[in-house]
């Protein structure tokens, strides 16, 4: 068999080619359709951003639990500006804002010493404070604002790829199970796409480039693993991780401002809803890669966009990785891997067995199916987790001050 | 360096931090055209009042059980976010399981209290067995903990299953709890009415306050916590197994969460409903950080706490922002770690400048 | 016994003038003296002194009016008629006269130029919950409206009005001691918002027997000083259920509530009574967008708008979005995808932007407005009854909005409904 054919692109085929099986099968028609994927870009962007700003924090050696605020501080000054000067200038602002974050965020942990959890978590209580308080004195009294309400914020532009929905269309409106589905997919992704959305997209090969083929990558990589050998080596650890730390930051204001002009269009109290966390988890959940932490985000954006957009796809969703686990599970038992197949197989055939009787998933439980599936993936993924050596710790120099 | 010398510089790490806060809440109130001298006369003459201290107390119990909770994960460095969840899950279970028993008065009590530290204990081992087996982030795993801990509790607080809806009213609720497991307030000398007593659950918290310290100080697992807190290679060397510890750190933490929403079922509601309070577990979070992790530290810095939130009231009827005090909580927090940082580097120079003398001295 | 009018004389400009008095036995106004002489010639304006500091009884106004003698005789009157002296207000009186006869007219000191009436002061406050205070104020939502109906109150009986903010970790003792602070402060009428604030406002209530409290969806806190101000919402979600019925051109039509609570399952359960009543082949689609202790769902757009393509995208071609601050995001949806939303609580098509509100079908009227003025105008008038009001069609509680003309062609049939509804003829459903 050659080797391509047993890698993971057809197992992503396969796992595809089962979903849309059950989706036809079962009348979820949504499981896999243009909105759908048009929305799981819009739900995963963010996050896509947050994670890409903890991965520079991360491979630095500084752990960025201060994201959330950073990109908080992004929705504001975003909608601020954009409000008051239109959607470029909202960027600037909101990146510029994330940036001033992440350096004292810096400041903190690096050049104070604080740890690093503290210091994330106190500038997420500064931000949600202070933006209040801004609230306050800026947005209330204009027209359709208010305390926790900016005025409404210009978008950006949406782009689509020429002659792809000529080229699509018949076959999405076909009808043919996996055919039609995988055009859906296809147009999903190439039109009516955001240019933030592909912004974000590109920054994902640019930072894997930066990290893993430039001089400064390199530094920035040895200051997370060795900060001590980088040090004396003339590399000045508390340099690269300002400077990571100001990506991060800036990574993570971007999101802010997708939230405020893309994915919806006006500032809003508690509009990040945690998303800054979520990245974080995609850079566990991705090795410290980015492509991985694409993958991630994608999976959340995911589950969340099917959720929101129509519960019952949720059940087929969880028929369908109930049947996969399955398959796996009897992949381990011909194998003689008794123990493996078991603890997959138990809960596979649960799941299914369930499904199958009640059919629908309750919406309480369909809120936290992407949390639940983030979590299951960190569960079992099978992998080595490789997190920089020097995560998390301070860099003191010894014997001196 | 002298003991005096010594404890002096560990007070003004907290003095510092608080004139830092207070300048900058000046700073803030004065932007917003408001007389910083007037808005802080006028909040501490309401703060001292004898029924606001009270009130300030009753408000920081479960701040200080929070606490001693995010304390406990804090000596491994395992992040505890998962407090909201752990203390919302079980206060839940223990008031559904409280109104349906019927049992005499301490049992009844006894037995709320171990439902909810079970559930509690529970809920964050879940957590530590990621973290210990595979991996997982502590932090990671607890906030997704949480979101699925708001869906179960979501989906079982309905009149379908588990709660009710009185008649009327837009709340749901779980049954109350009988009189047998209700714990009483103490009453403070002097003061009468509801505002004139004390949460009977304070007893608890001391209580969990002084086990903290005594396991922490004065057992085995306790040093053997400090100690990978403290250098992980030197314990690992010395035979202590991390992920053992890790998990029962987690778990540990859980339980003590699990007591945090115990104050407001056992003592005032009786019932879990749609209106039962969320966000403690951030409050511990921060209340851990600003009282160092010691029992009477957390126990200062939780009715502090409680006094900026609630002299926060006052703020509002005079028209002024009260997120000023949300910005105030954050930058003491901030100016604390930053103070206690500062304070321990000038120590360390210090030592060790005295260690120079010393070694001097012994060579010449 | 009498009030007392406390007054300081101030200015020094000569001998001490006489105290303010009544005329007579029954006069309801003081006299006002020129503490210095001038001469307005016609038309001009000028403040006049009258060398006092006044300390109103606690909780009084006093009304600066002019005399009637001076007018009818001389043209003289009161620019800001009648000038309102604050009941902590301690600086010098004065009261600004203008000449509007023809000629000019000489004020000589000590005489008599104006009245004090002085009359008791009604003062509000509007509580607001945090569960609500998702949606915000400033966007013309319900907390708005519940506002906007207390402000007209106030303003009309020249009243001070003060609104407060709740937090998500509040326990009920916050809560009790924020009302405590407000009826202690003097404020005769009190709106708290929200089914939080019951049990706290049942204990308080009876620590302050003086003041009249309101409770706005809730009808639990039984005081003879508390009124529950409650709203017939699956009334009005019916008739706005009836037109999404009738509007339907697919038989789909959806539901998009903020957070999974009773108050919103109110609001389902009357919209699906409404559709299949009036369309029985039509199917209800129902989604929250979170569930509760999490209400971001009263301020999340962005999942809204994701909610409702998602609907759209498979066949739902009318959502009603019971759905505060995210209920924007609803209506940009129904407006990328070429379809109907209805709003709720406010006249939602007066509020859109220009693009999105053409596919406003209707609004779903909560009129929180005439709820807290009602009982404000109760209080001030000595009319206020303890207990619940109920708000619904018959009352003008609830309704529907014809704004933008979609519905023109059908609300003679919904205001058929409507009447059915008050008669008794249809009972609409409370849970879904």
């Amino acid at each position: 068999m050659p080797a391509w054919l047993a890698g993971p692109a057809t197992r992503v085929a396969l796992g595809f080619a089962v979903l849309s099986l059950l989706s036809a099968a079962f009348e979820a028609p949504d499981l896999f359709s243009r909105g759908g994927i048009g929305a799981t870009l819009r739900f995963a962007a963010p996050i896509l951003l947050a994670g890409l700003g903890a991965l520079w924090a991360e491979r630095s050696g500084v752990i960025n639990i201060g994201l959330e605020g950073m990109m908080i501080a992004g929705t504001w000054f975003g909608a601020w500006a954009a409000w008051q000067w239109g959607a470029g200038a909202g960027l600037v602002a909101g990146v510029a804002a994330g940036m001033a974050f992440g350096l004292a965020h810096g400041i903190l942990s690096v050049t104070f010493g604080v740890d690093q959890a503290i210091s994330g978590l106190s500038l997420n209580l500064l931000a949600a404070g202070s933006t209040r308080f801004l609230s306050s004195i800026v947005f209330v009294g204009a027209p359709g604002g208010s305390i926790t309400t900016s005025p409404p914020v210009p978008d950006f532009a949406t782009v689509t790829l020429p002659g792809i929905e000529a080229l699509l269309a018949p076959a999405e409106a076909a009808g043919i199970p996996i055919v039609s589905d995988a055009a859906a997919v296809g147009l999903g992704l190439l039109t009516d796409v955001s240019v933030l959305t592909l912004a974000a997209m590109a920054l994902v090969p640019i930072t894997w480039w930066i990290l893993a083929r430039t001089r400064l990558g390199l530094r920035i990589r040895a200051v997370g693993e060795r900060p001590e050998a980088a040090d004396s080596l003339g590399i000045r650890p508390w340099r690269y991780r300002f400077l990571a730390l100001a990506v991060s930051g800036g990574l993570a204001g971007l999101g802010g401002v997708y939230l405020v002009t893309v994915a919806s269009s006006l500032y809003r109290e508690g509009q990040t809803a945690g998303r800054g966390f979520i990245g974080l988890a995609t850079v566990i959940f991705g090795n410290w890669n980015p492509w991985s932490v694409t993958l991630g985000s994608l999976v959340f954006g995911f589950t969340d966009a099917l959720r929101t957009r129509q519960e019952l796809t949720v059940g087929v969703l969880l028929l369908g990785l109930g049947g996969l686990c399955a398959l796996i599970a009897v992949r381990r038992a011909l194998r003689r891997d008794w123990r493996g197949a078991v603890l997959l197989g138990v809960p596979a055939a649960a799941t299914i067995a369930w499904f199958w009787f009640v059919r629908v998933v309750p919406g309480e439980l369909v809120s936290f199916a992407p949390h639940l599936t983030t979590l299951l993936v960190l569960a079992f993924a099978r992998q080595r987790l490789r997190p920089p050596a020097a995560l998390g710790v301070p860099f003191r120099r010894e014997g001196g001050t | 360096m002298t003991r005096a010398r010594s404890a002096g510089l560990l007070l003004a790490a907290p003095l510092v931090a608080i004139a830092l806060a207070l300048a900058v809440a000046a700073v803030t109130l004065a932007i917003t055209g408001a007389d910083p001298a007037v808005v802080l006369r006028d909040a501490l003459a309401y703060g001292l009042r004898p029924a606001t201290l009270i009130a300030v107390a009753n408000k920081a119990i479960p701040y200080y059980l929070a606490g001693i909770a995010a304390a406990v994960g804090f000596h491994l460095r395992l992040f505890n976010i998962g407090i909201d969840g752990q203390y919302r899950l079980a206060a839940f279970a223990a008031a559904v399981i409280g109104a349906a028993a019927a049992l005499p008065a301490p049992l009844h009590v006894a037995l709320i209290v171990a439902v909810a530290v079970a559930v509690g204990w529970g809920w964050a081992a879940i957590a530590g067995l990621l973290f210990v087996r595979r991996g997982v982030n502590v932090v990671i795993s607890t906030i997704m903990l949480n979101v699925v801990a708001t869906g179960l509790i979501a989906y079982l607080l309905s009149p379908l299953r588990l709660a009710q809806q009185a008649a009327g009213s837009n709340n749901v609720t779980t049954a109350t709890i009988p009189e047998s497991g209700w714990i009483p307030s103490l009453p403070v000398p002097g003061m009468d009415g509801s505002s004139g007593a004390v949460n009977g659950f304070v007893v608890v918290a001391a209580l969990v306050g002084v086990a903290y310290w005594f396991v922490l100080h004065r057992t085995t697992i306790g040093f053997e916590v400090r100690a990978m807190g403290f250098s992980e290679r030197a314990a690992t060397v010395a035979g202590i197994r991390a992920p053992r510890l890790a998990l029962l750190t987690m778990a540990a933490s859980g339980a003590v969460a699990g007591l945090v929403g115990l104050p407001q079922l056992l003592g005032a509601s009786h019932r879990f409903g749609l209106d039962f309070p969320a966000g403690l577990g951030f409050t511990g979070l921060s209340v851990a950080i600003l009282g160092r992790n010691h029992p009477v530290g957390i126990a200062i810095g939780a009715f502090v706490w409680a006094f900026l939130e609630r002299s926060a009231q006052v703020l509002d009827l005079a028209g002024i922002s009260r997120e000023v005090v949300t910005i105030l909580q954050a930058v003491i927090v901030l100016s604390i770690v930053v103070a206690y940082e500062l304070v321990r580097r000038v120590r360390s120079r210090q030592e060790r400048r005295y260690v120079a003398r010393v070694a001097e001295g012994v060579g010449a | 016994m009498a009030l007392a009018l406390r007054v300081k004389r101030v200015g020094r400009r000569g001998p001490p003038l006489d105290l303010p008095g009544y005329q007579t036995a029954g006069s309801a106004g003081l006299d006002l003296r020129a503490d210095e002489a001038c001469t307005l010639a016609p038309g001009e304006r000028r403040l006049v002194p009258t060398g006092l500091a006044l300390e109103l009884p606690p909780g009084h106004e006093g009304q600066v009016r002019p005399r009637s003698g001076l007018a009818l005789r001389h043209g003289i009157a009161m620019v800001n008629a009648p000038g309102t002296v604050d009941p902590d207000y301690r600086g010098e009186v004065g009261v600004i006269l203008v000449n509007l006869g023809r000629e000019p007219f000489d004020v000589k000191r000590g005489d008599r130029i104006a009245q004090l009436v002085v009359a008791p002061v009604v003062r509000v406050v509007v509580e607001e919950a945090p569960e609500l205070a998702e949606s915000g104020r400033g966007d013309g939502g319900f907390n708005d409206l519940a506002y906007n109906g207390a402000k007209q109150a106030a303003d009309e009986l020249h009243a001070e009005l003060r609104e407060v903010t709740a937090k998500l970790d509040d326990t009920d003792d916050d809560r009790a001691e924020r009302l405590r602070l407000l009826a202690g402060a003097g404020y005769g009428a009190i709106i708290a918002v929200g089914f939080t604030y019951a049990v706290p406002l049942g204990t308080v209530a009876a620590e302050f027997p003086g003041v009249r409290f309101a409770i706005v969806d809730d009808g639990t806190v039984a005081a003879p000083n508390v009124q529950g101000i409650l709203f017939a919402e699956h009334e009005g979600s019916f008739l706005v259920g009836a037109a999404a019925g009738l509007r339907t051109a697919g038989d789909m039509v959806g539901f998009i509530g903020a957070v999974k609570i009773p108050l919103l399952q109110r609001f389902e359960a009357g919209y699906a009574a409404g559709v299949k009543h009036a369309n029985p082949a039509a199917t209800v689609e129902v989604a929250y967008l979170t569930q509760p202790p999490d209400y971001s769902g009263f301020g999340d757009p962005p999942r809204g708008r994701e909610s409702a393509l998602g609907m759209y995208d498979n066949g739902v071609d009318v959502i009603f979005a019971a759905a505060g601050g995210s209920g924007s995001g609803v209506h940009e949806a129904a407006a990328k995808a070429g379809h109907w939303s209805i709003g709720v609580d406010a006249d939602e098509y007066l509020l859109a932007p220009a693009g999105v509100r053409d596919h406003i079908l209707t609004s779903m009227l909560k009129n929180a407005n005439v709820g807290t003025y009602a009982f404000i105008m109760s209080v001030a008038d000595g009319t206020f009854a303890a207990g619940n009001r109920t708000f619904g069609l018959a009352n003008g509680g609830v309704g529907y909005a014809r704004s933008g003309g979609f519905v023109d062609d059908i609300s003679a049939q919904l205001d058929r409904y409507a009447a059915d509804i008050v008669a008794g003829k249809i009972v609409v459903p409370e849970t879904p």
